[in-house]
């Protein structure tokens, strides 16, 4: 498989702020590629550095074995965190704009601008002014117009934030539409369940380096099945500080418990049960990626911030 | 594949050209501007007129002159409404301090208009003291002094043994008239001279262009510096710049600006020259047949010198647009909302306020040395450069190294300011300091 797009060793710095610091990975042709991490961990610098926004301080990022990315910008699209159109334009002059920026002659955008609307059943919308659609609307214009002009690398950076769970769903669709239809996605997040679901391969990055990289289901292996999930009734309180487990992330009828020791679960089970925790399921599992993230930051001495 | 540059721009143009500010200032400004030079020639013509009695207090220590002022005054049209006079005269005596502070107080309190202090030396040398509640009505004061005056000489003259008639037909001013000497050469070889309504008439085209340039690069520039913090705070920007580069954005932008305002001179140009080429015929459906010598004088000038001074407007119009605006859009790059940049945004419009408010007095001496260096300084150049233009054309090689000392500012200007640009528009939160101004402007 070629790589479409590679990082080497990038590395940024603010002032005295190191954003990013020698990150590398590369992503394959035809994936869904996760980039995880907290608020502020260096995801949004790092995008804005693929798209030539601002300069790495080191490192090479290459496009197709390319190193003049500011070539292949027309071949990507960027939605970016931070969004917004023009208030005062009306959603077809918006998309139109933007389409033309990314390369797109007139009469062939007018015609992909239909095609979406229809498919977005925003149809009736294109005469109105942007000022006067819901901010589910605007975002599904702004997904629009990150993939108007067929980018073979799509980069979404947070993209499910504010959407309701229908459009979520359609959004989800979409994406694997599209890269069924052969683009590369980068899927940038710091919710960690929708990458779960999504991604065929994530990368980790905490405090501007990269903690872990490779395929997901290789990454979620080599943690072994050391987590339990279990539904009980009633109170956790009583194991609370039980010497098998790590870690504890409970939800009020249900929990997901890291054990020391992937055989410590025989022994916590028992406890469970000594000490009258009613529990109605309890099941070995691979661990989640938010429990992999919280182990690996603290692997490297880190401690993490629940994000948000 | 289109280009990206002229994306920008046709966005910028279109969407400003669209709008219904366009159309509004497209036919509202003529009116405006002729509404203005109306209202203030009505203004400067209006008189100090009163319907109202005005009562005049008048101590007159010589005792003589009073009664030669109630038959003066009657016969002046200032002190009169519809034939019938309005002003009232009447002596007081007042010898000592405390009633000459009475009729002060009388003044302060309305009862009396003013009170005018006639002393008794006043044929000698002395001074008439004229007190008001307000200092600055002139036409009043110039008028009571010219009747006084009158009287005073009068007395003077028939003291020496001279009528006043005499006197008045020998000592009548000769008429005086001011003709600049053009550059250009006249019909019989020598420099072409312009008459006083000649002068008038060029000057006063000259004026309102200046007026323009003035007027549309404050409200175009802050145009622009609105345009690029809408950019900024819809965070539209960051998707515009994965696909343009930062300075071709904002290259885009002034050229799309730039285009709507030069749009809209061309518009009122060709009605302008439409208006002047069929003046005749025009005035001819209202019944005006024959036009004064004068007003044929200013349309001949009008028609003969516009052409020159337009191309110069358009020069001095692009450039100043282009170094005004660019320091615009970095004020609304780096800041976070609208009031904050119009704070940021004011000591810049120091820069054309002060050269717009020198004119005024610099016209006056066009060739001086203070005049010339002051033209010089490229942010002053567009008003002052093309004043002294209009008033007195400077040698073309000084217009020449003030052109091209002007677009080496809007270089350097445009290279910082694209610098800080490109990082304003990505930084959110707190406006920078001048340091980090300066360490952007280096990257």
């Amino acid at each position: 498989m070629m790589n479409l797009l590679q990082l080497e060793n990038v590395h940024k710095r603010f002032g005295d702020f190191t954003a990013v610091s020698d990150i590398s990975f590369s992503i394959e042709k035809g994936s869904i590629y996760g980039l995880l991490g907290p608020n502020g961990a260096g995801k949004t610098t790092t995008l804005r550095m693929i798209m030539d926004i601002i300069a790495p301080d080191a490192g090479s990022i290459t496009f197709s074995g390319n190193r003049h990315i500011q070539d292949f910008l027309n071949q990507i699209g960027y939605l970016p965190e931070e969004r917004g159109l023009y208030r005062k334009m009306k959603v077809r002059d918006v998309i139109l704009f933007i389409a033309e920026l990314k390369g797109l002659y007139k009469q062939q955008a007018l015609g992909e601008i239909e095609r979406w609307l229809e498919k977005m059943q925003l149809s009736e919308w294109a005469n109105k002014r942007v000022d006067e659609l819901s901010k589910g609307m605007a975002q599904k214009i702004q997904f629009i117009t990150t993939v108007i002009h067929k980018p073979e690398l799509i980069i979404l950076d947070e993209p499910f934030s504010g959407l309701d769970p229908i459009n979520m769903t359609l959004l989800k669709d979409l994406m694997l539409e599209l890269r069924d239809n052969g683009s590369t996605i980068i899927f940038s997040t710091h919710v960690m369940e929708q990458v779960e679901k999504l991604c065929d391969h994530i990368c980790l990055i905490h405090q501007g380096k990269v903690l872990l990289e490779g395929e997901l289901r290789a990454v979620k292996q080599t943690f072994g099945k050391n987590s339990v999930e279990i539904e009980y009734l009633g109170s956790l309180e009583p194991i609370r500080n039980s010497a098998w487990i790590q870690g504890i992330n409970d939800f009020g009828q249900y929990a997901e418990v890291r054990l020391k020791m992937p055989e410590d679960y025989r022994p916590f089970l028992r406890e469970l049960v000594e000490k009258g925790v009613d529990v109605t399921r309890f099941e070995l599992v691979e661990p989640t990626l938010h429990e992999i993230f919280v182990q690996s930051v603290e692997a490297h001495g880190g401690v993490v911030q629940d994000a948000e | 594949m289109p280009n990206k540059i002229v994306t920008v721009i046709k966005r910028e143009y279109t969407t400003r050209v669209k709008s219904k500010g366009f159309v509004v200032s497209l036919f509202l400004m003529p009116v405006l501007m002729c509404g203005l030079v109306f209202l203030s020639s009505f203004l400067a013509i209006m008189q100090d007129r009163t319907k109202e009695m005005r009562k005049l207090a008048v101590v007159d220590e010589t005792g003589e002159i009073f009664t030669e002022m109630q038959a003066a005054i009657a016969r002046r049209s200032t002190f009169q409404h519809k034939g019938e006079l309005v002003y009232q005269l009447q002596e007081e005596s007042a010898t000592t301090e405390e009633e000459r502070a009475a009729l002060r107080e009388r003044v302060n309190t309305k009862d009396l208009y003013a009170y005018l202090e006639i002393p008794e030396d006043v044929l000698a040398n002395g001074e008439v003291r004229f007190y008001a509640r307000t200092a600055t009505n002139f036409e009043v004061q110039n008028a009571l002094r010219r009747i006084i005056s009158d009287i005073v000489r009068d007395r003077r003259f028939a003291e020496s043994g001279y009528s006043r008639r005499e006197v008045s037909q020998l000592m009548r001013s000769v008429r005086f008239n001011a003709y600049a000497v053009k550059s250009s050469k006249g019909k019989d070889g020598g420099a072409e001279v312009e008459s006083p309504i000649q002068t008038g008439a060029r000057i006063g085209l000259g004026y309102l262009l200046v007026f323009v340039l003035y007027l549309f690069v404050i409200i175009y520039a802050n145009s622009v510096m609105r345009s690029v913090l809408e950019e900024k705070t819809t965070r539209i920007v960051e998707v515009i710049v994965s696909s343009v580069k930062p300075h071709q954005l904002l290259l885009g932008k002034l050229i799309g600006v730039c285009s709507v305002c030069l749009t809209m001179f061309v518009i009122w140009v060709i009605f302008g020259v439409l208006l002047v080429m069929n003046i005749e015929p025009l005035l001819s459906i209202f019944g005006i047949d024959s036009l004064p010598m004068q007003f044929t004088l200013v349309i001949g000038t009008i028609k003969a010198s516009s052409a020159e001074i337009l191309a110069y407007f358009f020069v001095y119009f692009v450039i100043g647009f282009f170094m005004y605006s660019t320091l615009y859009a970095v004020v609304g790059a780096i800041c976070g909302s609208e009031e904050e940049a119009q704070q940021t945004g004011g000591p810049l419009t120091m820069l054309i306020v002060v050269p717009f408010i020198l004119m005024f007095q610099l016209f006056r001496i066009p060739d001086s040395t203070v005049s010339v260096l002051l033209s010089h300084v490229p942010f002053f150049s567009p008003i002052l450069m093309f004043m002294r233009i209009n008033v007195l054309m400077p040698p073309l090689w000084e217009i020449l190294l003030n052109i091209s000392l002007m677009c080496a500012t809007v270089l350097l200007v445009t290279l910082i300011s694209g610098k800080i640009y490109r990082v304003g528009i990505l930084m959110y939160g707190k406006r920078p300091t001048l340091r980090q101004l300066w360490q952007w402007a280096r990257y």
